[in-house]
């Protein structure tokens, strides 16, 4: 089946899903304890201005009402509008979403850069010194918590050596990949220690398979061997496990946002979550999944392009 | 050209240092009042936010709290959280693997559909989104990760036991008229039991980097209480001034995660040497 | 009279070579003390049970061994120059364009996800030849080995062919360096009884037109009777007994050997049991110290428990390994003496 048939038949089996999950997210955020209302005008407010407000929210009507206009707006793409912000979900989400994307490229290339050589070094040199020092970096890299090691980076080199903001990411594009390094390099240690450890493990098992001996045979130079045979076969599944980590790196990206103060997508839904935003937080919600969906079908499309022997179907 | 011959030490160093590092926490966490005489809620207004010494090892915080006695007291429920976060979706995430893998057909479909909906959340947004229904705290923490980590067992299980299934040694077994229980916990549940376990270990680390993190957010553990990732955020104000607030329960985090990665790893490698 | 010079011109001189391999604390005697030579256009083979060291000598020839192998002693003598003492850059100029291997299972030893064309191309490399030279030549390699539809096929990648066709696509891209020595690993074991026959006949028509030598190694007595010239009997690590291939068959002069020979099933004598060689192959790693066949020798005497054998010209041409293989004169082999195979 060719690329454009695979990509529609997937996307017709991802809308009963994502209809489900737009039910879910529905419900979800109305079972959120508290009151928009009450958080909005303060814990002082009357009774009178707390209804009107819920009357402006159109949180007076029954759920179902409310679900039903949930649905028409969601079927001509419109999300509402934020409680907080006064402005359109969609609006607020398109500011935010630029700035998420942008820090979710900047991770991917550093995984990349930290991961990708080192774990064919260790591969390589199995058993030996390279592979264990490099086996103990990554094993104490995948115990450090994101949040933490953020924060050890930006008292280190934002605070102590004044090398990049403390906090945002400024205006203007140099100044946004300034205060885009931290916040990467925070997030690619977790992966890329992942990432290691499976290239690692495909190039021990490539290393020794006989289509790397029949190409020893032929007499080519080992360097050919290591790139056009070893790297490029050990690298599929890498490249595929990446993929999928970059949909859990949107999910991370919460807490780094957070604490590199971004105005990203994942900063926006803890706020929203603390304002009772209702219409922001599902907006948020929405958005993640659909950029997760996108992805698994990326991914998926990605992988039958290195790999001769997928086929999409 | 020398070629070293090794012997083969009996047990793996991995999971041996991996024991041993969980030992100490597991020790830290029942005993914390043998490591140190300070209560770690009470506050001493006369000296706030004072730097590692003799006195206080660790420094104190804003409150003038013994930042040593806030981090070991920490251990007790940051590691019960770790455990307690992946025991559940363990025993829930493989059965549901199990009958899914096993039976096959519509159950299997099902479950393939739910799994689904619950894959299109990144992991933190739904995390974070039952503990806000939750009404945060270390109950609403325990209760969001049941209901998240379920799956990635679900899934692990399930396709390990469509490799299995059609083993023959489990047709024999059905040719021999054993039922289906039998068949299960003698033939297939041995076979899925260790990937499932290697992967619990690793699990462990995760609920608790994932609880402290959701602590740091406010979302978790609620204050006073002392946990790891509580006394994390509470150091963030004080980035420039009092680094030590946030230093040392991030080592302890590390540290005991590290533990328990070393206890995956080493299963992992004598798993593999058993000729899966 | 050139012709006899000729067959009689050494292309592969191996002289008292062993490989030892070191895991898990313990040393195996992979092979031992093993002496031969191959003719330029002769095909010789090895035959012998699965771990005996056929593959591992085979592999020590280009020094395609694993990283735990050892050779301690030994020479390889190609056209005069011994290949364990080259350099790496000379030892790559004689893989592939001077000695070539074809390996037993095509679908594993060729890269899944690079096509045919690209490598048979590799074979090219250092050659100062134009792409249509290249393009050209690779279809011809592929019509050779008889594949259809050549410029279509050169294009796709190997999990895209047939059983015979995998096998005869990795026959073309060795050939396609035009060694003078194709090492033959097993190449029909992993193949249907019928497509063994085809590949069998493709080996000895090429190895007719390009003038190549062939060492072939396989466990089937029947593939060394349609193919090789010589062939040597190994067990152990050890060769056991050397012979023309007619020689072999007819007068066998080592007891596993005839062991072998009797092993087969036979279409004359009807209503008898099958003959196996009772007992099972030593491991590598604890050989006893006299002749590694004593235990499940019918011949047997004490001195084959303390003593290892040496090889012995028991006739011209033909080396025997065994205290007694004078003891074998006048058994019955595959084919009588006077004529007439099986």
């Amino acid at each position: 089946m060719d690329m454009f048939n695979y990509t529609l038949k997937r996307i017709l089996q991802m809308i009963p899903v994502f209809i489900i999950v737009a039910v879910l997210v529905f419900v979800l955020i109305r079972l959120i304890p508290g009151d928009p209302a009450k958080v909005m005008l303060g814990e002082r407010a009357t009774e009178t201005s707390l209804a009107a407000m819920r009357a402006k929210l159109g949180l007076d009507k029954s759920y179902v009402t409310q679900f039903l206009i949930y649905a028409k707006q969601l079927i001509h793409f419109d999300l509402g509008d934020s409680i907080k912000y006064n402005m359109p979900v969609s609006k607020l989400l398109g500011q935010k979403l630029m700035v998420t994307l942008s820090l979710t490229l900047v991770s991917t290339l550093f995984t990349i850069i930290l991961s990708f050589a080192p774990g064919y070094i260790a591969g390589i040199f199995k058993d030996k010194l390279p592979d264990t020092i490099i086996r103990v970096i990554a094993l104490v890299a995948l115990s450090v918590p994101t949040f933490w090691i953020g924060l050890m980076l930006l008292t280190i080199f934002a605070v102590h050596w004044k090398f990049f903001p403390v906090s945002g990411w400024g205006t203007g594009i140099l100044e946004h990949i300034r205060g885009l390094i931290l916040p990467g390099i925070t997030q690619a240690i977790c992966v890329s220690a992942i990432m290691v450890r499976n290239l690692r493990n495909n190039v021990v098992d490539i290393r020794h398979s006989d289509y790397v001996d029949f190409a020893r045979s032929k007499g080519i130079s080992p360097l050919r061997v290591s790139t056009a045979h070893i790297i490029r076969n050990a690298l599929i599944p890498t490249t595929t496990l990446l993929a999928l980590r970059i949909a859990s790196m949107l999910g991370g990206s919460i807490v780094v946002e957070s604490v590199f103060t971004l105005p990203g997508l994942g900063a926006l839904l803890v706020n929203a979550i603390y304002a009772r935003d209702y219409p922001v937080v599902q907006g948020v919600v929405l958005l993640f999944v659909v950029l997760v969906m996108v992805i698994n079908l990326a991914t998926d499309i990605i992988y039958s392009l290195i790999d001769p022997r997928v086929k999409l179907s | 050209m020398s070629v070293k011959i090794k012997k083969k030490s009996s047990i793996n160093p991995s999971l041996l240092l991996g024991l041993i590092i969980t030992s100490v926490f597991v020790f830290i966490a029942l005993f914390p009042s043998l490591l140190t005489q300070y209560d770690p809620i009470a506050m001493d207004s006369k000296s706030m936010l004072a730097a590692p010494s003799a006195l206080h090892y660790f420094g104190t915080d804003n409150y003038g709290r013994d930042i040593f006695a806030r981090t070991v007291y920490s251990t007790r429920l940051d590691l019960l959280i770790g455990v307690g976060a992946m025991i559940v979706p363990f025993f829930v995430g493989t059965t549901f693997g199990i009958i899914a893998g096993y039976y096959g057909g519509k159950i299997d479909a099902i479950m393939m559909r739910i799994l689904d909906i619950f894959m299109a959340f990144p992991y933190m947004v739904l995390a974070i989104a039952i503990v806000a229904i939750a009404n945060a705290g270390v109950n609403a923490l325990f209760i969001s990760m049941w209901l998240v980590g379920w799956k990635e067992y679900t899934r692990l299980v399930r396709s390990e036991v469509l490799v299995v299934k059609n083993a023959e040694y489990v047709e024999a077994a059905k040719v021999l008229g054993y039922s289906d229980f039998r068949i299960i916990t003698r033939s297939i549940l041995p076979n899925v039991l260790s990937s499932a376990i290697v992967y619990g270990a690793s699990d462990i680390v995760m609920c608790m980097m994932s609880g402290a993190a959701m602590s740091y957010l406010g979302l978790g553990v609620q204050p006073p209480t002392p946990e790891w990732g509580a006394i994390i955020s509470g150091g963030k104000a004080f980035l420039g001034v009092a680094w030590w607030i946030m230093l040392f329960p991030g080592i302890f985090l590390v540290l005991s995660g590290l533990g328990f990665s070393l206890i995956g790893d080493g299963l992992s490698d004598i798993l593999r040497q058993k000729g899966r | 009279m050139e012709n006899e010079e000729n067959k009689n011109e050494k292309l592969l001189d191996v002289k008292d070579l062993s490989v030892r391999f070191y895991s898990n604390g313990r040393e195996m005697k992979a092979v031992n003390d093993v002496s031969f030579h191959i003719n330029k256009g002769e095909t010789f083979g090895f035959v012998g049970e699965s771990g005996c060291g056929k593959s591992t000598t085979s592999r020590a020839i280009i020094r395609l061994l694993a990283d735990n192998a050892v050779v301690p002693e030994g020479e390889i003598l190609y056209n005069g120059k011994d290949i364990l003492k080259m350099s790496q850059a000379e030892l790559r100029k004689v893989r592939g364009r001077e000695i070539g291997m074809i390996f037993q299972e095509p679908m594993t030893a060729l890269n899944p996800v690079i096509t045919i064309k690209k490598q048979m191309y590799e074979q090219f490399i250092g050659t100062n030849m134009a792409k249509e030279e290249k393009e050209k030549k690779a279809v011809e390699m592929l019509s050779l080995v008889g594949i259809p539809n050549p410029d279509k096929r050169l294009n796709e990648y190997i999990h895209q062919f047939s059983g015979g066709m995998r096998q005869r696509a990795m026959i073309a891209i060795t050939l396609a360096a035009n060694p003078k020595l194709l090492i033959a690993d097993e190449p029909t074991t992993a193949l249907d009884v019928t497509i063994q026959d085809q590949i069998i006949k493709l080996i000895n028509k090429i190895k007719g037109q390009l003038g190549m030598s062939v060492l072939l190694i396989t466990h089937d007595l029947g593939v060394v009777s349609q193919m090789c010239d010589r062939v040597a009997v190994m067990y152990a690590g050890y060769f056991v007994e050397t012979a023309d291939t007619l020689t072999l068959f007819s007068k066998p002069r080592h007891p596993y050997t005839k062991g072998l020979i009797d092993a087969l099933p036979s279409t004359e004598k009807k209503d008898s049991t099958l003959k196996p060689i009772q007992g099972t192959t030593p491991s590598l790693a604890e050989l006893p110290p006299g002749c590694p066949f004593a235990p499940r020798c019918p011949y047997c005497e004490a001195i084959c428990n303390e003593k290892m054998p040496v090889m012995k010209e028991v006739e011209p041409r033909h080396f025997s390994r065994c205290h007694f293989s004078e003891k074998l004169i006048g058994a019955t082999g595959l084919i009588s003496a006077e004529g007439g195979d099986k």
